[in-house]
């Protein structure tokens, strides 16, 4: 640690020689919407950029992506990134205001509790089928001791790689299944595998160029998934890994079953090998943006609302349910024909079988609501209470 | 770039880093993230700084080399002259060609360049650049366009002239870092006839640009050089200087832009001579290069062709031109003889570097 302070002092002292006043360097943030944008002040930048975490993530660094990208048009994005796990805590005095607004008054002393135990979950085995055409629960996961996507090297993102791919070998039953490297693939599989929304997009989207974690693509990326390609892991894209388990169909419980079993058994494996996850009491699991720490589960459906999502209320009903929603082609995309991605909102400050449990509850809701509009009868008498 | 990075070379230059704190990794990233362009065999670097030229010499000289016709920075003096009355001919048949534009790049030394630079170095650039430009008078007095005041529509009316920048979504420029902060900093300054333009900060501090409709290139040079000229002078009363050495020349972010970094073209019709199989052949021989008419990430429209020298490096900026003006009169002279049904002949190779 000690080399590497003096490394990194000279390093700032030579990125000194050409900075000058925080006023000279701070961004023009006069048209900007996200978060970073709300909290970083003048004197907060002044303070922080004389800092740097161990592995040399600067501040300049964490906010870069919400500079270059003002706002977007369908979600309230974050706009900082971590570099790597030290990043949270070099600058808690951004990245606290950030997570307090983006988890819903989550504080710096609060903690955060962690359930994978999937018999906790009530029902959620029998979500309607003539509306949800597909159940889906993901999270991701970071190695301790690598740095995060938009600053690891392509020695450690490899390392990721190769790690990953040990774990996952030893998968078995209906979990056993394969590694598929993105540079090996062809065009035509990797389209296959994004239209049946398996696999992450090709690196377009401007918060992912923007923070440096498309470098060096395709290398040390790629998606192992099971034979039923229903449980699947995404290595190296926007965190070290994605964990997903989805199946088409409203049985949400046994793809939190499917998920929490895969999840519990891999971090055991990685265990075996002396490595474990980042994770601490007060953030949960660490990833790369502040927007997934906690659980970092997103558990969702694609249901048809065709009426619910023209009713005047539906933005109310989603909010005061906690859940969000998207079109089905992630996290960039408007929804097509009435169908939406329906999921939790929250990530931090609730368990992961809190979080499923309010999409299952949620997501019979908004069905209930949607056969009555079918009907022509009013959801009036139907409507939740902020949860 | 993967054409001459060896593991041996990448393990040396690996641990180094300019004065900016620029990195061999830094320099590379562009080309790491882009395999291949379909139109223009890139180079897959970048500078950071003007240091980088040095430090990263075992990578960027071979790069150089290879890139700039065997031009070798070692051994080799680039040669400098902006005396536009040495041109000849220098006046194209306007029933093909539509315009005529030179254009160069300047580094303001002491200031990092694109991929590295602070937003308040960028804005630093700015600031030199325009308070400069503010001294320009007769046909050259102008005006700055700041990107970040202007409306989306005049933005559109300037791209659409083909005297803007693009948005930037090339992804040589984004994956080398040049999009960071867009539009701080960033804009065009034009005299009020537009024939002489200025864009800050987009891959390089400066371009500057000369162009009007029609073939009269001879014109479109002797403004370019005395513009250029007297920005040089007004920045040097300030106590600015561009970045220039004897064994490159003006140094600019992207080593294919070293030397004379300059580009001079024309969009001409060519609608008989592009269909011929021989066309690529004769512009290899004159060193000439054809683009897009919509700047270096397009394909060509028609039979509209933007026509420009291929070499930057080891050639004076009067030499260029000459080459450009020969050899845009020498495509029009085959397209004519090919309207008459007459062959043409492939000319012999333009030979490389002055003994």
């Amino acid at each position: 640690m000690s080399d590497n302070v003096g490394n990194i002092c000279e390093a700032m002292s030579q990125i000194r020689m050409k900075e000058r006043s925080a006023e000279e360097e701070f961004p023009d943030l006069s048209q900007h919407n996200n978060l970073m944008a709300k909290h970083l002040t003048l004197d907060m930048y002044g303070q922080l950029r004389e800092r740097v975490t161990p592995r040399g993530f600067t501040l300049n660094q964490v906010i870069q992506p919400g500079v270059d990208n003002p706002g977007h048009p369908f979600i309230m994005t974050v706009g900082c990134v971590a570099g790597d796990e030290e990043t949270y805590d070099v600058f808690k005095e951004l990245l606290d205001p950030v997570i307090e607004d983006r988890h819903g008054g989550y504080k710096p002393s609060d903690k955060h509790k962690t359930d994978l135990n999937p018999d906790n979950l009530k029902g959620g085995d029998d979500l309607d089928p003539n509306y949800v055409l597909s159940s889906r629960v993901r999270t991701g996961r970071s190695i301790r001791g690598f740095c995060l996507p938009p600053h690891c090297s392509r020695g450690e993102r490899r390392m990721v790689e190769k790690l990953s791919n040990e774990a996952l070998d030893s998968l078995t039953g209906d979990l056993k299944g394969k590694y598929y490297a993105l540079k090996n693939m062809t065009d035509a599989e990797q389209q296959q595998l994004i239209d049946d929304h398996f696999l992450f997009d090709k690196p377009v989207s401007p918060l992912l160029l923007a923070s440096g974690m498309a470098r060096d693509w395709p290398d040390a990326r790629g998606i192992w998934h099971n034979d039923n390609k229903t449980f699947l892991v995404w290595v190296n894209e926007e965190d070290h890994l994605r964990v997903i388990s989805m199946q088409k169909g409203g049985n949400m419980k046994e793809v939190f079953n499917r998920f929490c079993t895969g999840l519990t058994k891999i971090e055991s494996l990685f265990k075996e090998k002396g490595h474990e996850f980042m994770w601490n009491e007060h953030l949960g699991y660490v990833l790369t943006c502040p927007s997934n720490l906690g659980t970092g589960l997103r558990a969702g459906v694609h249901m048809k609302l065709p009426n619910m999502s023209k009713h005047a209320k539906f933005e109310e009903v989603l909010k005061r349910l906690r859940l969000q929603k998207r079109g089905t082609g992630g996290v960039d995309t408007a929804a097509v024909g009435g169908v939406f991605d329906i999921s939790n909102a929250d990530r931090l400050g609730f368990s992961e079988v809190e979080l499923v449990q309010m999409v299952v509850d949620g997501v019979k809701l908004l069905t209930e609501m949607e056969k009555r509009l079918e009907k022509g009868q009013s959801i009036d008498d139907l409507m939740p209470a902020q949860k | 770039m993967a054409a001459a990075l060896t593991p041996a070379i990448y393990a040396r230059l690996r641990d180094k880093a300019t004065p900016h704190n620029w990195t061999l990794d830094q320099c590379i990233q562009t080309g790491v993230d882009n395999p291949g362009h379909p139109f223009i065999k890139t180079v897959g670097m970048v500078a950071g700084d003007e240091e980088s030229y040095e430090v990263f010499a075992e990578i960027f000289d071979p790069v150089i080399k290879d890139r700039h016709n065997g031009y070798d920075p070692r051994t080799m003096r680039h040669p400098t002259d902006l005396d536009s009355s040495k041109i000849t001919s220098g006046f194209f048949d306007e029933r093909y060609v539509l315009s005529s534009r030179v254009r160069t790049g300047r580094s303001i030394r002491g200031l990092s360049l694109p991929p590295a630079c602070t937003r308040s170095e960028r804005r630093e650039v700015e600031r030199v650049v325009v308070t400069a430009l503010s001294g320009l008078k007769g046909d050259l007095a102008g005006r700055y366009y700041s990107l970040g005041e202007m409306s989306q529509r005049e933005q559109q009316q300037l791209i659409d002239e083909h005297f803007l920048f693009d948005k930037p979504v090339s992804p040589l420029l984004t994956a080398a870092g040049m999009a960071r902060d867009w539009p701080d900093a960033r804009g065009i300054w034009h005299n009020n006839d537009k024939n002489f333009l200025i864009w800050i900060n987009e891959e390089d501090h400066t371009r500057i640009i000369s162009m009007e409709k029609g073939g009269n290139m001879k014109r479109v040079f002797e403004r370019f050089c005395k513009g250029l000229k007297q920005v040089e002078h007004l920045i040097q009363e300030r106590g600015w200087e561009f970045m220039w050495n004897e064994r490159l020349g003006y140094i600019l972010t992207c080593p294919s832009n070293l030397g004379t970094g300059l580009r001079a073209g024309v969009h001409v019709r060519l609608p008989f001579l592009s269909k011929d199989p021989r066309f690529g052949k004769v512009l290899e021989n004159l060193r000439l290069q054809k683009r897009g008419t919509g700047g270096v990430d397009t394909a060509a429209t028609g039979d509209t062709f933007d026509i420009s020298n291929l070499d930057r490096l080891g050639k004076s900026e009067v030499e260029l031109v000459q080459l450009v003006i020969d050899g845009v009169n020498y495509l029009i002279e085959c397209e004519k003889r090919l309207e008459r049904g007459q062959d043409i002949k492939i000319p012999s190779p333009i030979p490389q570097f002055r003994k």
